[in-house]
């Protein structure tokens, strides 16, 4: 049950990672060692996303709006702005989840999904290719001028759940991640203004991370 | 029997006692036997808190780092160090992975019966058409949040969030601690922390010492590979435990080594041999060993301070052998050593059965321990009695004499006693004087129970231990409330009804929170309402549908909620199943196995107005609020009224017997009131100087008393013999300076509890000795003692 509740977005902030790399990739990844040395390089990495969920429980897909934050090496903040303001702080090895609620923040480091939340994430963002190859069966495919990297996951556990995750790109640019699950729900992230060289000042970190806790993020 | 055999058959029958009873003696100490008896809920309760529960076998350790990666890798690397270490049944340095499972398992099948614990009033709100559009949004707005998406698999079957709600409580109470790479961390981020149970008692200083000996060894080394940048912080009872007894250990080294050497000294000074000084000492350890057999026969196990305590009072008896072998000495008749012995047994005896009467004084309190202790008494004194008349004269030779110095100072103190005869007026003014102001000075006696008054614990040990405590929980461990009840499904339903007072008195402000069982498991009674409040809405399945369609869900997509509407009420959780699943650890620390009753705990935090919750509980039957250190402390009050009473009933049985012995009232009050008088004289002194009064001051002064009853009997009973007198006071001189480097030398202690007995000891026994001219005055005597026969 967690295991899938947080596949979703355990692998969509894992394929966001994917983003910041592919994103700071120059020239195009023609190949998957590229699309890792890209992600290698990246310098920190503001973007917008647009979620479309279509779930076999809603009439219609619920949509999302948000900005996410990467610094490296391992801080990331991924911010929901529509329709309802929530917040997901990954610091080192802590995982911070808070919403709008005025409910206390919650803690999920010590959750077992999210540790490998954070394990998938460090992974790509160290361009490990042979662990990330030891978690996901990886299949890289150019088309020029597009690409795509599908990842399907090796832990039967996670299997049950997710079918794969597919990230696509054209050139420098990555524009989609789409989560496909065993029963049919389907998420697909589109992101856009995708800055990979951005400079975190103090304040924004601050701001981001806060000075003691994580999830200083506001939603 | 010739000397040789006789000694050989003793040292078979001394050995023989040696091996049926050493291994079968427990030098652990179980406090559960210095409660007052089990009859009340209270002492139950406290009395299981102490001795059985996990609290009081869980050790916390906070491994600090100069950051959280530090300390996390200190804390796991301690961990691992220690994990299969065989006094541990359990180590717990970060969360359970499979938690989730488990509870998934357990309770979702259940989910419905754990919707509401006000089921009567929340669950209609629920269910009516706003309440169920409401919960619709809100399942709706969750599933498009990250951490919402948990909800995608179970919404179908719960629309309700009946699962939500229950995940909640869990999460509600769980520590404040957090995790970092699987290590437990405490909010500051600066220490990581292990919980450990170990398999033996918080009080089992021999299993607790070495384990923390090794928990300090493997952090050292730990330490040094993170070069020295690690602390660590410790809390638990074993560290108090293991802390005292090292204390008093070190205390016990010193002030042992100075009361072996005083006591020795003096015999060694008094007798002139050591052979005689070995037939001094022969008597208590036969004593010792005899009691210790017939204590094990009877009980089964002794209690580490049943020994400590009853070895204690059984140094006293060494008056027996010395009176022996003094008269022996001193014999005008220069009798053999059975005569004298024949001679001075009623003397002893008396002595012997005064002693055993002050003592069984303690039979009659409520205390198992204390019964146990003067079980261990009067059984070794009896021993050491016997032994000193039947047995040490087989090894006396036919006539003995002291060396001259004793003899001189024999002489003395009988000179100094008849000098005082012409004053005997004066000397009757000082001690009614005495007494007058004593018991005059009575009634300003306050008496101090706090249990800091008689240990004080290592202010360090007490930093520490509030330090980690703080680090770990915000609960007070010190005030708790227990709900008690016939059955396991009893307990739990007064659970429910306390956690509902609480919770009254939260909104009130009296407190800010609680811990409690409830946040696990309801009354089966509780679960069943909830089911009956669905059950009323008979069109639920329909009404669900209905609202979440209106919020955007799709027609059908809750078939699984109404067949499990269709399938009637699961079957409700019970503790007996809780415990035995793999949740089992979550609920164990806060039950009570009392017998044929259970208890449930709830700890309290932020308890302002204790008055206000005490008021709401009083209104559930069965429930305890407890504040540890006025319990304690009530305890500790309880031991120190029944010391007093049995010092005024030992009394009492002491002045029986002098009075079956003596039949008259002079002898009887000759004997008797002196050490009584240095007894209320003492109590007086306390009161008047502004000394409050513990226990230790009462128990130390029934051995005062019992030790000055005897210097009265051999007083009176040799007063009409000089030579016997002599003796009598030579012996009393012997025993008195024995008793002060025995007992007089704990007033060296650094430890409050020892200093205590140690003074109160050492006064009382020179004043008792410096009192017993009294006994002869009191027998109004006028003429000198008889000249000694040729």
């Amino acid at each position: 049950m967690s295991v899938r509740g947080l596949a979703r977005p355990i692998v969509r902030a894992a394929a966001l990672g994917l983003l910041a790399g592919a994103a700071a990739a120059d020239p195009a990844p023609a190949t998957l060692d590229g699309l890792m040395a890209g992600m290698a390089r990246a310098t920190g990495v503001l973007a917008e996303f647009h979620e479309t969920k279509t779930l076999a429980l809603l009439s219609a897909p619920l949509e999302s709006r948000g900005v996410l934050h990467f610094v490296p090496p391992d801080r990331m903040v991924r911010r929901t702005l529509e329709p309802a303001p929530s917040s997901l702080v990954v610091d080192g090895r802590r995982v911070v989840f808070r919403d709008a609620s005025g409910e206390a923040p919650v803690d999920l480091s010590g959750d077992p999904s999210a540790r490998q939340f954070v394990d998938n994430f460090t992974t790509l963002f160290r361009g490990d290719l042979p662990a990330l190859r030891e978690k996901y069966e990886v299949r890289f495919r150019a088309e020029p001028p597009g690409w795509s990297l599908e990842l399907e996951p090796r832990d039967a556990v996670l299997r049950r759940f997710v079918a794969s995750l597919t990230l696509s790109g054209e050139g420098e640019r990555m524009r989609e991640m789409v989560l496909l699950e065993r029963d049919g729900d389907r998420t697909v992230t589109r992101f856009g203004r995708v800055e990979t060289d951005h400079v975190y000042t103090p304040e924004e970190l601050s701001a981001l991370f806060g000075t003691g806790e994580a999830g200083a993020a506001a939603p | 029997m010739s000397r040789p055999r006789a000694a050989l058959l003793l040292a078979l029958v001394m050995a023989a006692m040696a091996g049926y009873s050493l291994p079968r003696v427990d030098f652990s100490t179980d406090i559960a036997s210095f409660l007052p008896d089990a009859e009340g809920d209270e002492q139950a309760v406290l009395s299981r808190m102490l001795r059985d529960t996990e609290l009081s076998r869980t050790l916390v350790l906070a491994v600090g780092g100069p950051d959280e990666a530090t300390a996390a890798a200190g804390g796991r690397a301690l961990a691992a160090a220690l994990r299969d270490h065989p006094a541990l049944a359990w180590l717990r340095s970060g969360p359970d992975a499979e938690l989730p499972r488990r509870v998934y398992e357990l309770y979702f099948p259940r989910r419905l019966l754990f919707l509401s614990d006000q089921p009567e009033r929340e669950i209609p709100k629920l269910l009516a058409e706003d309440g169920l559009r409401e919960e619709a949004r809100r399942l709706r707005r969750d599933l498009g949040l990250p951490a919402g998406t948990l909800l995608a698999e179970v919404a179908p079957q719960d629309p309700l969030g009946a699962f939500r709600r229950l995940l909640e409580r869990f999460r509600g109470a769980q520590s404040t601690l957090r995790v970092s790479d699987g290590q437990f961390v405490a909010g500051d981020g600066r220490h990581a922390i292990l919980f450990l149970a170990t398999r033996a008692s918080g009080f089992d200083t021999a299993v607790q010492a070495p384990l923390l000996r090794d928990v300090r060894a493997a952090f050292e080394r730990i330490d040094a590979e993170h070069g020295g940048a690690l602390e660590l912080g410790q809390s638990g009872l074993a560290r108090y435990v293991v802390a005292g007894e090292n204390r008093a250990r070190g205390d016990a080294v010193a002030i042992a080594g100075l009361s072996f050497l005083g006591v020795g000294g003096i015999l060694l000074l008094a007798l002139r041999s050591a052979g005689s000084l070995g037939l001094t000492l022969l008597p208590g350890v036969f004593g010792l060993l005899a009691t210790t057999t017939i204590g094990t026969l009877f009980y089964g196990r002794l209690d580490g301070i049943t020994l400590a305590f009853g070895t204690t009072l059984l140094g006293l008896t060494i008056d027996y052998p010395i009176h022996l072998l003094n008269h022996h000495a001193m014999s005008p008749l220069h009798e053999n050593a059975w005569a004298v012995a024949r001679r001075i047994a009623p003397s002893l005896g008396l002595a012997a059965a005064t002693t055993m009467a002050s003592y069984a004084g303690l039979a009659f309190t409520s205390l198992p321990g204390f019964r146990q202790i003067a079980f261990f008494s009067v059984v070794g004194v009896a021993a050491t009695f016997a032994f000193t008349l039947l047995v040490i004269p087989v090894f006396l030779p036919a006539s003995r004499r002291l060396p001259p110095s004793s003899q001189r100072v024999a002489a003395g103190l009988a000179g100094a006693v008849l000098a005082l005869e012409p004053r005997r007026g004066l000397l009757a003014a000082v001690g009614i004087g005495l007494a007058a102001a004593s018991f005059a000075a009575l009634p300003l006696l306050r008496w101090q129970d706090e249990l800091a008054a008689l240990s004080a614990p290592d202010p360090a040990v007490v930093a520490e231990d509030q330090h980690v405590r703080g680090l770990v929980s915000p609960f007070d461990s010190g005030r708790f409330v227990v709900a008690v009840g016939e059955s396991e499904d009893a307990a739990i339903a007064q659970n429910d009804r306390v956690y509902e007072a609480l919770r009254e008195a939260r909104e009130r402000g009296a407190l800010e929170g609680v811990r409690s069982v409830h946040d696990f498991l309801w009354s089966v009674d509780l679960q069943e309402r909830n089911w009956r409040a669905l059950s009323a809405v008979p069109d639920l399945a329909d009404r669900v549908e209905r609202a979440f369609a209106a919020e955007g869900f799709r027609p059908g997509a809750f078939a699984p909620f109404r067949e499990a509407l269709a399938a009637g009420p699961p079957a409700p959780l019970r503790l007996a199943e809780l415990r035995d699943s793999e949740l089992g650890a979550l609920v164990g620390p806060m039950l009570l196995d009392l017998g044929d009753r259970t208890g449930a705990v709830t700890l309290l935090r932020g308890l302002r107005d204790p008055e206000d919750v005490a008021g709401a509980l009083a209104s559930v039957p069965g429930v305890l609020l407890f504040d540890q250190q006025s319990f304690v402390t009530g305890i500790y009050r309880e031991f120190r009224d029944a010391t007093v009473r049995q010092m005024v009933l030992g009394s009492a049985l002491v002045f029986g017997v002098l009075w079956l012995r003596y039949r008259r009232l002079r002898p009887t009050l000759a004997s008797f009131l002196p050490s009584t008088l240095v007894a209320v004289a003492m109590l007086g002194a306390l009161g008047a100087f502004g000394i409050r009064g513990n226990l230790l001051h009462a128990m130390s002064l029934v051995l005062v008393t019992g030790q000055g009853s005897d210097y009265g009997i051999f007083v009176v009973d040799s007063s009409d013999r000089s030579r016997d007198f002599r003796a009598t006071m030579l012996s009393l001189a012997v025993s008195c300076m024995t008793t002060l480097f025995a007992y007089g030398s704990l007033a060296l202690s650094d430890e409050p509890a020892l200093r205590t007995i140690g003074l109160t000891t050492g006064i009382g026994i020179l004043c008792c000795l410096l009192a017993s001219p009294f006994s002869f005055l009191l027998l109004a005597r006028r003429s000198p003692p008889e000249p000694e026969a040729a």
